[in-house]
Order: C-alpha cells, then structure tokens, then sequence
C-alpha cells in the first residue's frame, strides 16, 4: 500500500503552518507585522461578510471572462482555420495584446470603460491569447490522413469541423482552456488592483488594498488565502472536466494499464 | 477471373504525376477488370501509394486520363498503410463514419456496421477506443470501414507493411475469403514479393521514380489458394515477380 498522493504536500503544508505559528507565537510577533496562521483563519471567519461577497466578485468575474475567452478564442480559431489569410492578417495583434503586459493596460481601460467592465474586460485579454493558439494549433494539425478518408466520403466542410477537427483538437483546446483559466484569475486580481473599485463591485484583490491601506494585515493574508484557494478551484475543476472528457481515449487521460 | 475476358473497371492511360522535386510517375498505364485481384509492387518511392491516391481522386494527373467504365469513378473504399482510425470514435463509429457523413441515421445503420464487423471478426470489439486495440484488430477495423459502403473498387496501400508475420499471413487469408464472398475488385499496393504472388489474380510490376508499369504477370493459382502458399507454382511465381524487379531496376539504372 502506498500512501495517498496527497499526502506529502498536505505533511509539508502542516509542517510549515505549525512552524510560522510557532515562530509567531515564541517570538510575540505583532499581528500588524505577522498575524500567525490560527489568527488568518479565525480573520477569515469573523470578516466572512466582507470577504465572501469580494470571493464571489472576482470568480463571477475571472468565470466570465474564461467563458468569454473561450467562445471568442475558439470562434476565432475555426475562422483562422478556414481562412489562413484572416490568419496571417490578425495573429500578429494577438501576440502583441499577448505580450503587452495587462497591468499596462489596466489604467488605459479604466479611462475608456466602468470599472467592472474594465477589470472583466483585462480578465479576458489574458486568457484569449492561449486559448486561440493552442485551438489554433490543434485546429491544424489533423492527421493527413483522416482528411483524405474525409474527402474521400466527400464530407462537407461543416462535417470535416464537427466529426474531425474539432474532436481531433479537443486535447490542444482543452490545454489552452487549462491555461486560460488560472489566467483569467491572474487577469481579474491585476485590474482589480488598478481600479481600485469600492462598494458593492469590490474583489478580493481590492481588498488586499484596502486592508494594507488601513494597516488591517490580517485580513490581507486571509483575502490572499481565498485568491489562492480560488485558484486551486479554478485548477480542479478545469482538470477534472478535461480528464473527463479526454478519458476513454487519450493517452493523457486514459487509466494507467496494469502490469 | 484471372483471365482478361472479365470488363474493365478502370483503365491507366499514360499517366504522368510531378511533384515539386521532380517527376513521381511517368506513363504509367494499367487496367484493373471487374473482380479482379491486381497488385501493385515496386520499390520504395516509385510512385505506388500517388498511382492510388490518383484513381482515389485525392490528387489529379498532371498528365494522361483515368478512365472509368461507367463514364464516373464508382464509390471506392481506400485503406491507407496506418489504419488511420479516430481515435476519440469506438471502433463501432469509426466503421459507421462513411454512411454517417452520407447522412443516414445511427439506427438504419446498426445492422450494416454489426455484419461489417462480423465479417472482419471485431464482433465483440464494437465497443472499444484503437488505443485498446492490437496493430491487427486496428487493420481490420479500418477495412470494415472500407468495404461499409460495398465499394466498386478497393484500393489498398500496404495494408499489412507494419504487422507481424503470422497477423498478416491470418489477414491474406481473410482478404481472400472476403472477396470470394463479395466479388470485390480490388487493387493492392505492396513491397512484398509472396504476399502479391498469394493474394493477385494479376501483378503489375513498377520501375524505379519515375513509376512506369514495366512488366505484367497473371497469376495462375486455385481460387480459394488452398495449400497454394506451399505449391511449388507459387515459389515458381515468387522467382519470377523478383525476376521482373530486378529487370525493371536495372532497366532504370542502365
Ligand atoms: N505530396 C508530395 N509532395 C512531394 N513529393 C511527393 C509527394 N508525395 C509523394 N512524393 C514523392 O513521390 C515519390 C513517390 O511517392 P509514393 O507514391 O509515396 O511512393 P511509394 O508509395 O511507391 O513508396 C516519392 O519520391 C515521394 O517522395
Ligand atoms: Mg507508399
């Protein structure tokens, strides 16, 4: 028997709390220097009021701007695959939104649109780019011979998309829906800091913020554990749902064989 | 059937194809008959997998005709050297694909895809995904697939070249016994000296690239090929394609 795998970073997740508690406690740190790990827990707890609202805030908008970049990403892809001069003509703006970091863009945005407009619309920027070019590059990469077999029945080239291609890329687009997905989060907390949004439209990441400004640092970690747990959601679910739908017949998802 | 009295289905005429780096095939000329069993051997790279994908009609001649009986190329089946065979699809999609992209629905089909299936011995492997399949079961698949739609004409591209000895002898049989049941016309691409003289009604023998029919030999054997793998004729047969060859070899070399 072996142990779970989740076991060892579990031990080395204890291990490490168990120590800054430690640390924090012999040493008397002050809370607004380092809260200890029982303080951020018990932060998250009593501030839930303005903590789960801020939590929904940011998913409601890192989901958003996944959804969209998935449908803008793959629409763009199947038009690029059809039509390699549309491809040609506006890849090379999509490397430079690509490239362009989103924290320069954030500022400019907010001048032109609502801040929540704003933020969803960095979300999204983020996320497109390897969504496109991994659907991009699934799309064209189809066994030479599948689509001569293809040809050969005289399929249309609606058949060829919807029996050949789309399913041939669905590995490619799915890794590119993987990668969207952490950075769609990425995207949201970045603007979210830049527009610094308060009231009912405020995230996570403004939180953090607002805390530091009024030296609150407790409740900066606690928002910063739920980034990082929204993160490791975003992850599950987008690998689970991967695995699910590549399992009966890719090498990446199938059951490992015995033996 | 091994004789020449049986129709032309398609006939050859002088039929050239370039590539970029030069010429693949140059006045090529050939017939196939109504039911007849006709390989095509030749060394690697003289133009044997393009003559196909000509009469398949994924590429065009650049010069010369291919002419069909009817007036039009029949529906045809083609199996490709890899089984080609999607992998995300059951086997029992995969062999449905042709009839599927034809339109007909998943319930009228049910009964062609399960005797397809049957004839080919995957009665049971319906349901499973080719990676769970063996380098056999995977040819077969892909030929169920070719024949789902009792093609006039099957063209065939080194279909066994990648299995081992004793699958491919069991799928030379099987081939046979297909077309005893079905009067197939077939025409098959191979490198493989026995497997031409075991399988053809008829051999065409190819030159060095740029492809040309060099030499032809009909092949005089029992229909079923009972024992005929051991006869002495067939050894006979044997001798005289790898004769041709090297005829055709040193021809090009001259
Ligand atoms: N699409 C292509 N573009 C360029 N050259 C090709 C192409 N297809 C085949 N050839 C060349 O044409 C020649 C004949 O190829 P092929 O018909 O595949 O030979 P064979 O099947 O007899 O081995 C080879 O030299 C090959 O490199
Ligand atoms: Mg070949």
């Amino acid at each position: 028997m072996t142990p779970p795998r989740a076991l060892a970073p579990l031990t080395a997740l204890a291990l490490a709390l168990a120590a800054w508690e430690t640390l924090v406690r012999v040493n008397g740190v002050p809370a607004y220097i380092l809260p200890a790990p029982s303080l951020v827990l018990t932060t998250l707890w009593s501030d839930r009021a303005v903590l789960a609202p801020s939590l929904l805030v940011t998913l409601r908008t890192a989901m958003a701007a996944l959804f969209l970049a998935t449908t803008g990403g793959l629409a763009l892809a199947i038009l690029f695959a059809r039509a390699r001069w549309l491809e040609r003509a506006l890849y090379p703006f999509a490397v430079i939104m690509q490239v362009t970091p989103v924290v320069a863009i954030a500022p400019l945005l907010l001048i032109y649109a609502e801040p929540q407009t704003a933020v969803l619309a960095c979300a999204f920027l983020v996320a497109f780019f390897p969504i496109l070019a991994n659907a991009s590059l699934g799309l064209s990469s189809t066994d030479r011979g599948l689509v001569d077999l293809f040809r050969l029945s005289r399929a249309t080239r609606m058949q060829e998309l919807v029996h050949l291609r789309l399913p041939a890329a669905l590995p490619q687009i799915l890794a590119g829906i993987r990668i969207g997905g952490g950075l769609s989060l990425v995207g949201a907390v970045v603007a979210e800091i830049a527009a610094g949004t308060a009231g009912a439209g405020a995230g996570l990441a403004f939180r953090i913020v607002e805390a530091g400004y009024r030296l609150n640092i407790p409740r900066m970690f606690a928002a910063l554990v739920l980034i990082a747990l929204a993160g490791l959601v975003i992850f599950a679910v987008l690998n689970w749902l991967s695995a699910r739908l590549l399992s009966p017949w890719h090498e990446s998802a199938a059951p490992r064989r015995l033996g | 059937m091994a004789s020449g009295a049986a129709p032309t289905l398609v006939r050859l005429e002088r039929v050239g194809k370039v590539f970029p780096n030069g010429p693949a095939i140059e006045d090529l000329s050939l017939s196939v008959g109504e039911g007849e069993v006709v390989s095509l051997v030749g060394p690697s790279g003289c133009g044997k997998s393009t003559t196909l994908r000509l009469i398949a009609g994924l590429d065009a001649p650049d010069t010369g005709a291919i002419v069909w009986s009817g007036g039009a190329a029949p529906a045809m089946g083609f199996v490709f050297q890899d089984p080609t065979l999607m992998p995300w699809a059951t086997v029992e999609a995969n062999v449905a694909l042709p009839l599927r992209l034809r339109g007909r629905d998943r319930a009228a089909m049910q009964g062609e895809v399960r005797s397809a299936l049957a004839a080919l011995g995957l009665a049971d492997a319906g349901g499973l995904y080719p990676r769970e399949l063996s380098g056999g079961m995977r040819m077969r698949a892909s030929i169920a697939r070719a024949l789902i739609e009792r093609p006039r004409l099957l063209l065939m591209d080194e279909p066994f070249a990648a299995l081992d000895e004793m699958t491919r002898f069991r799928l030379n049989d099987d081939l046979l016994r297909l077309r005893r049941d079905t009067g197939a016309t077939i025409l098959f691409v191979t490198h493989s000296i026995y497997e031409a003289a075991y399988l053809s009604d008829r051999i065409v023998v190819m030159s060095p690239r740029p492809g040309r029919a060099v030499a032809e030999i009909a092949v005089d054997a029992p229909p079923d090929r009972e024992g005929y793998r051991h006869a002495p004729a067939f050894m006979e047969m044997c001798r005289a394609v790898s004769a041709a060859l090297r005829t055709a070899g040193a021809e090009a070399a001259a």
